[in-house]
């Protein structure tokens, strides 16, 4: 058994539903940012967010640093199960 | 001699009473049709219209598109089902287009839809329907849309010098007798009015609709998160060495410093960082601060 440096003592596995009714924009955006970050994304700042067609998914613009400046990127992303699927659209 | 003049001018005085009243019934049909075109149009529109019908000034008119279209069309169900969000710019020509024969003036892009063949008969039939409830009509007359003219001022608008679009309706009692005309005045700052209107509703349409969806999956969308108490170092031999009831000492103060974190491909994401509290009669999770680099708001 290799040795593990880091030993996780107490792990809680959490489902996080939000019980709030109404989210601002900027919770919003953060939730998407935070999505991205779990699936190994960088987004400074969402600088657009669009529906698209299929369930829970969205086209979100992003800008390389929170000024909105910088190299844009944009990802098609879709909640599937317990995670999203992100894909670099352009 | 006498029994010729005589049927003459009988004929005359038949001739003239059926001119009466057929000019009365006229006269009528016009000053019903003007009220009927300054109640349904003019007062409905957010347009600031001084227009002099039929000796009455109508005066501002402050109502806006949507009251317009909510008395209008306030049991039309506007939404994805039937593909048409409030008023477009080519709605108006498209309405009008359709009453005069289908065919349209202008803006062949847009195609006709269903939605707006039901818009128009809804306009129309409420014009019609308030000038013959008035009228107290027979219900043999038919009607006829005539033409379908820009820019030409009717009388309605005569003094207001806008540009507007008319539809004129005869109003066909035995043909080619004709009751009279309906002539439908739209402004065109209206049309203009209405595109800026649904230009504004569908940009918040769809600004909106990203947030409503995002909204209703944050309720339920699930991220599996990690309390994090102490990360430590340990040699196998005191892993081998824990026992069943066997204790393994936390260093001072990590219940003090707890961290919420969420996995990523690469490595563990701090969102969060707490202590250990209480909730009623458990133990939570008391966030303390949130990571501000992460830039969560949560």
């Amino acid at each position: 058994m290799k040795p593990t440096p880091l030993f996780l003592i107490l792990t809680l596995l959490m489902s996080s539903v939000t019980a709030a009714s109404a989210y601002t924009e900027d919770q919003l955006r953060s939730g998407l940012k935070l999505f991205l970050k779990l699936q190994g994304h960088e987004c400074a700042k969402i600088i657009d967010v669009g529906a698209r067609e299929e369930p829970r998914a969205f086209d979100i613009l992003c800008a390389e640093y929170e000024d909105g400046s910088g190299d844009e990127v944009k990802f098609f992303f879709q909640f599937v199960g317990a995670g999203a699927v992100v894909e670099v659209v352009e | 001699m006498s029994g010729a003049v005589a049927s003459i001018l009988e004929r005359k005085l038949a001739a003239s009473a059926n001119r009466r009243t057929q000019a009365s019934l006229q006269n009528s049909l016009v000053l019903n049709i003007e009220k009927t075109i300054s109640k349904v149009f003019l007062d409905l529109l957010k347009s600031d219209v001084q227009a002099r019908v039929s000796e009455q000034v109508v005066d501002t008119h402050l109502r806006t598109i949507d009251a317009m279209s909510s008395a209008l069309f306030g049991t039309l169900p506007f939404g994805d089902d039937i593909g048409l969000v409030g008023f477009d710019a080519q709605f108006i020509d498209t309405a009008i287009s359709l009453a005069t024969g289908g065919t349209k003036t202008q803006g062949e892009d847009r195609p006709i839809t269903k939605t707006d063949a039901a818009i128009s008969r809804r306009i129309f039939n409420r014009v019609l329907s308030e000038v013959f409830g008035k009228l107290s009509l027979n219900g043999n007359e038919t009607i006829g849309i005539t033409e379908f003219e820009t820019e030409k001022a009717p009388l309605a608008f005569l003094l207001s010098e806008q540009k507007y679009a008319l539809l004129r309706i005869d109003v066909v009692e035995d043909a080619p007798n004709t009751l009279g005309q309906i002539e439908l005045v739209i402004p065109l700052s209206c049309i203009t009015r209405i595109s800026a209107q649904e230009h504004q509703l569908g940009s918040k349409s769809e600004h909106e609709s990203w947030q409503a969806a995002m909204a209703r999956i944050a309720d339920t969308a699930p991220i599996e998160l990690d309390t994090i108490v102490q990360r430590m170092h340990m040699s196998l031999g005191e892993i081998l060495g824990l026992k069943k009831g066997g204790f393994l000492e936390l260093p001072q103060g990590s219940l003090e410093n707890l961290s919420l974190e969420g996995r990523t491909q690469n490595a563990n994401v701090t969102i969060f960082r707490g202590h250990l509290g209480a909730l009623k009669t458990q133990k939570a999770f008391k966030v303390t601060r949130v990571v501000s680099d992460e830039n969560i708001q949560f």
